[in-house]
């Protein structure tokens, strides 16, 4: 497996292991009455920034302890770390580029989505449960379309 | 339209360098080993930037190193 490959598989573990602790951390508190539930559009708006900043740090984290890691182990394989494995080329921002468009695909479709539950009347929750239930399939999608295009060659 | 097959000789040039490995190439043209593998296999066609680069390093022209074919 390449670095590459390596890498899209840590940030996707990464992400549905932060989306699962977030999301019931969050329910958690919720059904303990911790948030202020007559204001739902509030509760949203924490619930979501407060995953945004979180998800950024925790990349950051991620991408730091993924290189000193492949490092180690590159070295403890005797193969060394190489920069020339790390490069990031014409072909890695062409994948980015097909992986976005996936993203943006999906955000789209999670908004139409989030609105057609206002249509049938349904409430708050259930706008935001299906935005960011879209938010969260964008996430592992582009990065399982990244895993399949680095597989392919492109 | 009918679909172009790109192939290249990039796999034979290496070796008519000496054998020159991926990874020496790789850092010859700036990008990763993974691409030059995906090149060499035909899974990925370079730019035309990187097509040169690669003419460069073998001291020869895109014209030998790469010829398409339409598929019937």
């Amino acid at each position: 497996m390449s670095y590459q490959e390596q890498r899209s598989l840590t940030y996707l573990i990464t992400n549905i292991i932060l989306f699962t602790v977030y999301g019931l951390i969050i329910y958690n508190r919720y059904q303990a009455g911790q948030f202020d539930t007559d204001n739902l559009m509030r509760f949203w708006a924490i619930v979501i920034l407060l995953y945004i900043p979180i998800m950024i740090i925790a990349r950051i984290v991620v991408t730091i302890v993924f290189v000193i890691l492949h490092a180690i182990v590159s070295e403890v394989a005797g193969e060394g770390a190489d920069e020339v494995d790390m490069v990031s080329d014409e072909r890695d921002k062409l994948i980015e580029m097909k992986s976005s468009q996936i993203e943006l695909i999906l955000i789209g479709v999670g908004f139409v989505a989030a609105l057609v539950t206002q249509l049938f009347g349904l409430s708050v929750h259930a706008f935001f449960l299906t935005f960011v239930g879209f938010m969260f399939a964008n996430d592992v999608l582009s990065e399982i379309a990244n895993l399949r295009y680095y597989r392919r060659g492109f | 339209m009918s679909k172009l097959i790109i192939e290249n000789n990039v796999r034979t040039q290496r070796f008519l360098h000496g054998e020159m490995t991926q990874k020496d190439l790789a850092r010859a043209v700036g990008v990763s080993r993974q691409t030059i593998v995906a090149i060499e296999k035909g899974q990925y066609s370079p730019s035309l930037e990187l097509a040169f680069r690669l003419a460069m390093a073998f001291n020869t022209t895109v014209d030998e190193l790469f010829h398409a074919t339409e598929e019937k």
